[in-house]
């Protein structure tokens, strides 16, 4: 077969498949999860297995992707049905967050990553503090009422409190009507989702095979990187442009040889929680304000936290 | 179409309904009619659909109470119908677009193409991820005459009822353009990358992100991780009295081809500085390695080329490029700018702005065929 020659329009399209192909079966095991929880988990369970405290509830969510490691492409379907399902929203904002950092695989490939410049401060650094945000994040948005955080496709999906205490068991099917149902919950969550998933893959490629690697730009960034400020900052906007997966990306920061520490954990926490494809898949759970809003308090903190972390690593 | 509609008070009865047929059950309750004061019964009907629809109906004040909800009834039926051929025609829509997502993904593992995009358990995860994708369609292709729904309580209210449109009455499906906006966008941006993907980045974009990422020394024990027979090697070494040599270096796998040159890859070169020890033992050897030329645009001059592979570590958006500078003393030799060449020469250690590096005094170039292993390159 004729391929077209190599062209800066190929270089999208190699970028954008590259991603596609790689997070569509995660995204497709995100929805059957998705799908299985409509079909079978009962209401009440969330209310059952979490803290009656609302604080404790919301903390033991951030730690849940030790017990079920998702990635940050797979957890929002997942989320999307657990919320219809009854579980708080601050709670599940706190897992969403927390999940993809939070997980055993994230972090052996980080201390596996670091592996000669510390890997256990790095390691201990990156969970500690994504934790920390995910579980800050989750109280604050607690707070918030539920119709001002969800878009309206969600909210019409969402089970009434009352309603979900009160199932205690799953509802009543046979189980050849629970697979169909699972199946076509899980079709309708995949494409869902994956619509915002492909929107934010194609900002994604776009920005990294057209902008990113442009020497003038490069100049900029590389005397950025000596800003005791400003470093951090950049890494930040590399992880949201570049949109790495997390169980990945610290091979590729470690490798940095301009960067100090301290951007670079701002960079394996900031980039987990938010990116150009996470932008669009949180999209198809919160309405567009509070992601704007969420992006943003994520920025400030994770900026924050960095510079604090700074002190340890000194 | 209105309907006039008497009532005979039978509470919890079962009617059909005159205008669509369908089986009502009844269960009224009174409140106060709202024209004259008199009392009226409302009535929560539950359809065929499992629907509830509420009728109000008054007996005594003696106006004539022409009910809308008859009519609204019919309509209601008619958009059931029209939601129904929605939903299936969608459902087939959605089997295709699944499928030949699915089938995108199986096809480029089949046809090997995967190798330019991912590695390892990657590959084995797209297509287990494009089989399931197909799966996902057809199963729901097949079962489409079930329709299992949400499981939510779908008691609408009035208000409720009026904004559900007739080919979506049901809000967690949205609208219809939403629908085929979302399968339009899905088929359309894999069929493009499908048909429009080289394959391989090209040649200027590696060249900008290979001098933009600046990559560290390796630590020994990185260096190790990364070539795991040198790591044995160097372990062994560093146990041994008298050090790192050849021989050792010769037992743990350090092959030399048939010219008698130590075959190394582009990485093995680029690393070596890193490990004081491997750079000493390995400088002013022969060595022949395999890679991408191109002429040195970093550090210009006659001869001055660089040999590049690409490693990636998940995916095509992360692959990095991995250079060593090449230096034919004759000047440019003849060659197809990012050919794939194999390079022979002396290993020199030197210094490169500022950073010890590797560097190949090259005295000879054969073409050659890309690697397998090195589909991403340019």
């Amino acid at each position: 077969m004729q391929l077209p020659p190599s062209s800066i329009s190929g270089d999208f399209w190699v970028a954008f498949l590259a991603i596609i192909f790689e997070g569509l079966p995660f995204i497709l095991i995100g929805a059957i999860i998705s799908g299985a929880i409509d079909a079978w988990l009962p209401s009440s369970l969330m209310d059952r297995l979490l803290p009656k405290n609302r604080g404790a509830a919301i903390i033991v969510s951030g730690l849940l992707g030790i017990i079920f490691p998702v990635c940050e492409c797979a957890i929002v379907p997942v989320i999307r049905r657990l919320v219809q399902k009854g579980l708080p929203v601050g709670c599940a904002m706190s897992y969403m967050l927390a999940s993809p950092i939070v997980n055993p695989i994230v972090a052996l490939s980080t201390w596996a990553a670091f592996q000669g410049r510390d890997p256990g401060l790095m390691t201990g650094a990156r969970l500690g503090t994504g934790f920390v945000i995910a579980v800050a994040a989750g109280l604050v948005l607690s707070r918030v009422p539920v119709a001002s955080l969800l878009r309206e496709r969600v909210l019409a999906g969402l089970r009434p409190r009352s309603e979900a205490k009160t199932e205690t068991i799953a509802p009543r099917q046979s189980f050849g009507d629970g697979v169909v149902r699972a199946f076509q919950s899980a079709q309708r969550d995949f494409l869902d989702v994956s619509l915002y998933f492909f929107i934010g893959v194609a900002i994604a490629a776009m920005t990294q095979t057209q902008v990113l690697y442009r020497p003038d730009l490069q100049d900029k960034i590389h005397s950025l990187a000596a800003n005791h400020w400003l470093a951090a900052p950049v890494l930040m906007v590399l992880a949201f442009i570049l949109s790495l997966c997390s169980t990945t990306d610290a091979f590729i920061i470690a490798q940095d040889a301009i960067f100090p520490a301290t951007a670079k954990l701002a960079f394996l926490v900031f980039g987990p929680m938010l990116d150009m494809k996470l932008i669009f898949l949180y999209s198809s759970v919160l309405k567009p304000k509070v992601v704007l809003w969420l992006g943003l308090g994520l920025f400030i903190a994770v900026y924050a936290a960095s510079f604090a972390a700074g002190t340890v690593f000194q | 179409m209105k309907h006039e509609h008497s009532h005979d008070h039978d509470h919890h009865h079962h009617d059909g309904h005159g205008c669509c047929g369908h089986s009502h059950e009844t269960k009224p309750a009174e409140k106060e009619h709202a024209c004259c004061g008199e009392h009226a019964h409302v009535h929560t009907d539950k359809c065929a659909h499992g629907r509830e629809h509420e009728h109000v109906h008054t007996d005594k004040c003696g106006h004539d109470h022409a009910h809308e909800h008859g009519s609204h009834c019919c309509h209601h039926h008619e958009a059931h119908e029209d939601a129904e051929w929605t939903r299936r025609f969608f459902l087939l829509m959605q089997a295709v677009v699944l499928v030949m997502i699915g089938g995108v993904m199986c096809y480029f593992v089949a046809s090997g193409r995967i190798g330019a995009y991912l590695v390892g358990n990657f590959k084995i995860l797209a297509l287990a991820g494009g089989i399931g994708i197909i799966i996902l369609g057809l199963f729901n292709l097949m079962m489409r005459d079930k329709n299992a729904g949400c499981g939510h309580d779908h008691s609408h209210g009035e208000e409720e009822e009026s904004t559900a449109t007739a080919a979506s009455p049901h809000t967690h499906d949205g609208s219809v353009a939403s629908r085929a906006i979302t399968l339009l966008l899905l088929s359309g941006s894999v069929a493009a990358a499908a048909i429009l993907t080289p394959d391989h980045y090209s040649r200027d974009y590696l060249m900008n992100k290979g001098s933009a990422i600046k990559q560290q020394p390796l630590t020994a024990e990185q260096l190790k991780q990364k070539n795991p027979g040198l790591a044995s090697a160097l372990s062994q070494a560093s146990q041994t009295q008298g050090g790192l040599t050849l021989e050792r270096l010769e037992k743990n796998g350090l092959r030399k081809n048939k010219d008698g040159n130590y075959e190394l890859s582009v990485m093995d070169l680029h690393y070596m500085p890193s490990d004081l020890e491997y750079a000493r033992v390995m400088d002013g050897q022969n060595v022949a390695a395999t890679g991408q030329l191109v002429k040195d645009t970093a550090n210009p001059g006659p001869g001055h080329m660089r040999l590049f592979t690409l490693q990636i570590t998940c995916c095509a958006a992360d692959a990095q490029p991995y250079s060593v500078p090449v230096v034919f003393e004759d000047g440019d030799p003849k060659f197809v700018d990012a050919g794939w060449y194999v390079i022979s020469g002396k290993v020199e250690i030197g210094e490169e702005r500022g950073m010890r590096t590797c560097r190949i005094k090259a005295k000879d170039l054969t073409a050659t065929l890309r690697p397998p292993e090195q589909r991403m390159g340019f």
